[in-house]
């Protein structure tokens, strides 16, 4: 099967590499000089992005067998060299032409049948960069530092393995695990799961159902809300701690000893912690 | 409340607003109507969660959300009253005549058997709880907090 570049593309598109492909894969490379920006739309297909010090972008889209390979043709995948940003979309529709490709895109499938029919996406791409990724059940995993990542999915589960600079999540029954969030960690979950190995300055999550686990071993300002979901934060020894907890049925418990709100001086290592939750419980605790 | 009855009636409102559009364009809203289930699942709850938090710390009766499967359930939390310990049978020396009606005797003898309790021990106990409530108190039952700081 052979792949070209889209004829639309911007002047200044980054040119596509020759590649190999097979019909189960679609390979595009692209040469970039640092860290780009990356969006990525997708239904069903999982994502996966890893981060690394490179001058090249890697994009492998691929299918489980040959006869979802018009898949792989009407996917999308465009890199702009001067605003060095790259763009992958599983399916044929776009912003351009919103109605008629959605119209084609239901002509030729089913783009809301999340039975796991899109091509999965694999990126490769340099250190730093930042991600944009909409899924409605793909699951997404990142690798590697990046600078920032949004990503928002239906039933997806997300799973950022090593440190990012800012993180923005909207899930709605997807687990979430994380790990260090130097700057800003948002999470609105209603059923998932969220965990996060590494909260950094701030951190915000909201579930519904889902529990809530924390791990804060730098200063940081944490707020957690919940309906039923437990709640746990784990603060690194050491640092001091600043509790706001409030739950109506659910049980509150501290393994440090806390003074009223008014007390003594503060040192500066402060994690501020407001937890609210319904019939969920509440646990502040401290690493070994 | 069952979520899915109002996820329901907001897919019909909007599948009744693709059929305006012709059959292709039903077509996509029936599919997007599915699609975009999950986040209204989502929104909506923590809609009613933001509502509920407003509502406990402003007011004295807390209010708990309960998630069963599809169901969503609010309910008052009463703080439970101590156990009002069980009088001996030398306190039982006082009598007052009691007139009620039948059907009141009725449920009062089925509630004492209920719980295992002779009728005028059932009655004792009842009206203990009620002659040592404080009708002064008027402290809020607020929700749990823990508050402070430490150190970890």
């Amino acid at each position: 099967m052979k792949f070209t570049i889209k004829a639309d593309q911007p002047s200044g598109a980054g040119k596509s590499r020759p590649h190999s492909s097979s019909d189960t894969e679609r390979v595009e490379t692209f040469d970039c000089s640092g860290p780009v920006k990356v969006q990525i739309t997708t239904s069903s297909g999982d994502v996966t992005i890893g981060a690394s010090e490179t001058s090249t972008i890697e994009v492998i889209l691929s299918v489980k067998d040959s006869t979802m390979a018009y898949l792989l043709d009407e996917a999308t995948v465009k890199f702009d060299a001067q605003s060095r940003v790259l763009e992958v979309r599983s399916r044929t529709h776009d912003g351009t032409s919103g109605l008629r490709g959605l119209k084609s895109v239901i002509r030729h499938s089913n783009w809301f049948d999340f039975g796991g029919s899109d091509p999965d996406v694999h990126i490769a791409l340099p250190e730093g960069s930042s991600i944009e990724v909409a899924t409605a059940s793909g699951e997404t995993e990142v690798i590697g530092n990046l600078a920032k990542a949004s990503v928002t999915t239906a039933s997806g589960g997300v799973r950022v393995n090593d440190e990012v600079g800012s993180l923005d999540m909207k899930t709605a029954s997807g687990d979430v695990r994380t790990g260090t969030v130097r700057e800003s960690l948002t999470c609105h979950s209603a059923s998932g799961n969220v965990r996060c190995e590494g909260a950094g300055a701030k951190t915000k999550i909201r579930t519904a159902s889902g529990t809530v686990r924390v791990t804060a071993e730098v200063p940081s300002e944490i707020s957690i809300q919940t309906v039923s979901g437990n709640v746990n934060v784990t603060v690194a020894r050491g640092l001091e701690v600043d509790v706001d907890a409030t739950s109506i049925s659910g049980r509150l418990s501290s393994t440090m000893p806390l003074d009223s709100a008014e007390g003594g001086p503060s040192s500066g290592d402060v994690v501020s912690i407001s937890a609210k939750t319904v019939s969920g419980n509440v646990t502040i605790d401290s690493s070994n | 409340m069952l979520i899915s009855e109002l996820l329901d009636a907001i897919r019909r409102d909007f599948e009744s607003l693709g059929q305006l559009g012709g059959a292709e364009t039903a077509e996509i809203a029936n599919r997007l109507s599915a699609a975009v289930e999950p986040a209204l699942r989502a929104h909506f709850l923590d809609a009613v969660n933001n509502l509920v938090q407003e509502f406990n710390l402003q007011d004295s009766v807390a209010l708990t959300l309960n998630l069963e499967g599809d169901q969503i359930r609010m309910t008052r939390v009463v703080a439970a009253e101590p156990d009002v310990a069980a009088p001996t049978p030398s306190d039982y020396s006082a009598r007052i005549a009691l007139r009620l009606s039948d059907g009141l005797k009725e449920d009062i003898e089925n509630l004492a058997t209920d719980v295992g309790s002779s009728v005028n021990s059932w009655i004792v106990r009842t009206l203990e709880r009620s002659v040592r409530v404080d009708p002064t108190d008027f402290s809020p039952r607020n929700p749990r907090q823990l508050r402070g700081k430490g150190r970890a």
